[in-house]
């Protein structure tokens, strides 16, 4: 899976994709803010995203996965004005991570999903339980975590299109049929080092989350709104959406929320493109 | 030229247009002839482009959208979903 980038002018966005899933879910974003003036960066983490039609993951450790968006992130500020981080679900989490450990160098960040409790209406009592499968020898038995539907969709024709997705192959588009139980453990590690940072996370932070999300409530955002020491906190809450904001009935909402959020942290977004295209900062 | 082809132009045109403007493609590439995959829109883009059309002309495509490959595909698409009546134009008459 190749990373996917969009031009813009002197500042830029690091948007960071779901677990197990892939850049395409930000792409629509990605595109808004590039077409708004912002240079877009979207990397496929090693160990950590998924590859439409491949079925064999390999789960590193999250301390990869944040050395990962960390080094992208350092790429950008050598090019860029002013670098701002975008995340959705555990990408929101790795924002929220690097934000508290460079507090003066991120411009702004937009947390779409936030999970740091995986407690939305669609979330069986039994997931709480996995992680601890990791450490016992249940996890032969239960290698991964199936997702189940509306998969964080509420829009009914997406959602029919995902289902015949993940039917055919291992791997939809906007992430994977089952999760592997790796990966939800060091989710969870990854998290509890969130929760206890979070004080430290200076970042101005706009907060995007469906009021109906299957799969975290608003108690993530809210927590974060609560702990963060930011100047500036924004809450935007979704009526028509669930857990995939980017791709959901809302989309549009949310790339003019981001857009917004940005605009009023960085001012004026130079309209003049610079370029970006066919560029690695890998 | 016939009324069939005038229409089919204009539908071309329209597609080109909006695919350009949505994926950020120069509009010279953006010919009946290329794939969707060689201007590098993934089948999520493609789909979603798909329902944008749905909702933008109140049309219903076939279910089955796996023959739809190239830019050309999309336009000979909508125009022969445009002749038949969609759910909501269905929905409209019966009330």
């Amino acid at each position: 899976m190749k990373n996917l980038n969009y031009p813009g002018g002197r500042d830029a966005v690091l948007l960071v994709h779901g677990l197990c899933s892939s850049p395409l879910e930000m792409q629509y974003l990605g595109r808004q803010l590039s077409k708004a003036g912002l240079a877009v960066f979207i990397p496929h983490l090693a160990g950590y995203g998924c590859i439409p039609g491949e079925s064999d993951v390999r789960i590193g450790r999250w301390e990869d996965w944040h050395a990962q968006v960390a080094r992208h992130f350092d790429a950008l500020k050598l090019h860029y004005r002013n670098v701002s981080l975008c995340g959705l679900c555990i990408g929101a989490d790795l924002c929220l991570s690097l934000a508290a450990e460079r507090d003066n160098e991120v411009a702004a960040q937009a947390l779409l999903s936030t999970i740091l409790f995986y407690d939305g209406w669609n979330i069986s009592p039994f997931r709480a339980l996995l992680p601890l499968a990791y450490h016992s020898p249940l996890r032969r038995f239960y290698p991964r975590y199936r997702e189940r539907s509306p998969y964080g969709l509420k829009n009914e024709r997406l959602r029919k299109w995902v289902e015949q997705e993940m039917k055919q192959q291992s791997q939809s588009s906007v992430g994977a049929a089952a999760i592997p139980t790796t990966a939800l453990y060091q989710a969870e590690l990854l998290i509890g080092h969130v929760k206890r940072l979070l004080p430290r996370v200076t970042a101005p932070t706009l907060l995007i989350h469906a009021k109906d999300d299957d799969v975290a409530s608003v108690r993530s955002p809210d927590y974060v709104a609560a702990r963060i020491n930011a100047r500036v906190v924004r809450q935007c809450r979704l009526a028509d959406s669930y857990h995939m904001v980017t791709v959901d009935n809302e989309k549009e909402v949310v790339a003019r929320r981001t857009i917004g959020f940005f605009r009023e942290i960085l001012g004026d977004i130079p309209s003049v493109r610079l370029g970006l295209a066919g560029t690695s900062f890998a | 030229m016939v009324l069939g082809e005038t229409c089919m132009s204009a539908t071309l045109e329209t597609i080109r247009q909006m695919i350009a403007e949505e994926f950020q493609l120069d509009h010279a590439i953006v010919t009946a002839d290329a794939t969707l995959e060689s201007l590098e829109i993934d089948s999520l883009s493609a789909i979603e482009f798909m329902f944008l059309l749905e909702d933008r002309f109140k049309i219903d495509f076939p279910e089955d959208k796996a023959k739809i490959k190239t830019v050309g595909d999309i336009a000979i698409e909508l125009d022969k979903a445009i002749g038949a009546p969609s759910d909501e134009r269905k929905a409209l008459a019966r009330s």
